[in-house]
């Protein structure tokens, strides 16, 4: 009895030959799987695409913790930013500002941008103004981004009348109170998407100091890191007047950020002439003399308000004033002549 | 007599036997399962289409063609893809800036007044394109 059971069970033991030769096989493509799927290099990067500040913003991110939380933690921030410091929404503090009797107490969050945009103000003599509310509003810029948008040039004595109701002169800024006068209307616009970039670049530090990657708000660029922890990220400074992806020059990046202000951004064609969102804080009118600037900054808050005022100043002063505040240049006026800040070439190579 | 002829049986090569079924039934499901998972590691040519957030569409970058990219019924804009590339066309924002570039080119397609979103699926490693460019700044 004891045999026969040894027997069948020898029996249900033998396969073919075949069988055998296939078990062989199967193993071998079970190893060379589990390696590929194992070993396989993870994705080193988590990135994301959403739309704040009215442009698109993208997060991308490595980080040996978890890179989508801080990809969403990134976004959540620039949310929050947008609508706190959105001029069309009405429950922004900033539209509370505008809307309300002076004197208004803020935040401290609050004060901070203020203040430094202030400070921007005096340093590029008025060219970055963040109290150009009223005549943004004028030519309809502070909409373009809305679908009834509809494009409007307001008349010589409209701008003129608009221009007494515009200017950083006119904010004080006490503690934390601010105070409007003549009927000013503030708009962070210039200054809120750097201080977004600079504030998502602590968040992802905070969360993981060896975190690496960029944020890209509309093709301004905040660096969090090296590039795969130790290399350089090439950045194209796009061609104001080319096709899709030409570009004028490259820079190399492992920190800082690298913003640029140009009339191909947020413009409308009226009788072939482009009306472009740079406005000239003296003569209210879109800025003709330049069409691109770019400026390499340690901050993306300077940065920001350092392309708007090399736009408006022009390439032959930008190139001596932007160095002096801390930034990098590369300007190109209307007849696409390029000028660079003498530092800018440092950037040019990898150290 | 008998006996030899078993010993045959024994030592022969017979491809199926009853007790083999098992192992071409595994052996398949481990090809499919592989198949499957190589086809969807490799197939990153697929677009998705978000709008005001939430995924709409789905499209595959080897179809050519023009799809309609509606919300509610209402007619948002166009997407064109052709010859492994896409771009948007008759939108129904004002300016238009959504139209300019392509994805190839961009790595993302985006109508910040229709709030819409267009990127390549899994793509999650940073690009760079065939100049050696990761980011472009302007």
């Amino acid at each position: 009895m004891r045999k026969m059971s040894n027997g069948s069970q020898n029996q249900t033991m033998k396969l073919s030959k075949n069988s055998w030769i296939l078990i062989l096989i199967f193993i071998v493509l079970l190893l060379f799987f589990s390696v590929l799927f194992f070993f396989r290099s993870k994705p080193e990067y988590v990135s994301k695409v959403e739309i704040a500040l009215g442009t698109t913003i993208k997060v991308v991110v490595s980080s040996e913790k978890d890179p989508g939380l801080i990809v969403d933690a990134i976004l959540r921030e620039f949310h929050r930013i947008d609508n706190k410091f959105s001029v069309t929404d009405p429950k922004s503090v900033i539209s509370r500002i505008n809307n309300s009797d002076n004197p208004f107490e803020i935040d401290e969050e609050t004060a901070f941008v203020i203040e430094r945009s202030l400070a921007l103000a005096r340093a590029t003599e008025g060219a970055f103004d963040p109290a150009l509310g009223n005549l943004i509003t004028l030519w309809g810029f502070d909409k373009i981004n809305d679908s009834a948008f509809e494009p409007y040039i307001p008349s010589d004595d409209e701008i003129e009348e608009v221009l007494k109701k515009c200017g950083y002169e006119n904010v004080i800024l006490e503690n934390d109170v601010v105070i409007l006068q003549n009927s000013v209307k503030l708009d962070l616009g210039g200054i809120v998407k750097g201080y977004a970039i600079d504030r998502g670049i602590s968040i992802a530090k905070e969360m993981d100091p060896d975190a690496n990657g960029y944020i890209d708000a509309g093709r301004d660029i905040g660096i969090i890191g090296p590039k795969f922890g130790g290399e350089y990220w090439s950045i194209a400074v796009k061609d104001p007047r080319g096709e899709g992806s030409e570009y004028i020059d490259l820079v190399y990046l492992k920190k800082g950020t690298i913003v640029t202000s140009g009339d191909y951004e947020r413009f409308f064609l009226v009788d072939g002439v482009r009306y472009h969102h740079i406005l000239n804080p003296k003569t209210g009118y879109p800025v003709r003399e330049t069409i691109s600037t770019t400026i390499i900054a340690p901050d993306a808050m300077d940065a920001d308000a350092f392309s708007t005022a090399a736009f408006v100043l022009g390439s032959e002063f930008s190139a001596v004033l932007i160095p002096v505040l801390g930034g990098q240049g590369l300007f190109v006026n209307a007849q696409n002549e390029q000028t660079r800040t003498e530092g800018w070439a440092f950037f040019k190579e990898k150290h | 007599m008998r006996r030899l002829k078993t010993r045959y049986k024994e030592n022969q090569w017979v491809l199926f036997k009853k007790r083999d079924v098992f192992i071409y039934a595994l052996l398949c499901f481990f090809l499919i399962v592989a198949i499957y998972y190589g086809y969807n590691s490799l197939n990153g040519s697929m677009i998705e289409v978000r709008i005001n957030g939430s995924i709409h569409y789905r499209f595959s970058l080897e179809e050519d063609g023009i799809k309609k990219i509606e919300t509610n019924g209402k007619k948002l804009m166009e997407l064109l893809i052709d010859q492994g590339d896409a771009k948007i066309i008759n939108s129904q924002c004002p300016l238009h800036l959504c139209e300019r570039g392509s994805l190839k080119q961009s790595g993302v397609l985006v109508c910040v007044p229709q709030k819409v979103i267009i990127t390549i699926a899994n793509q999650n490693d940073p690009v760079q394109n065939s100049d050696g460019i990761d980011l472009i700044t302007g």
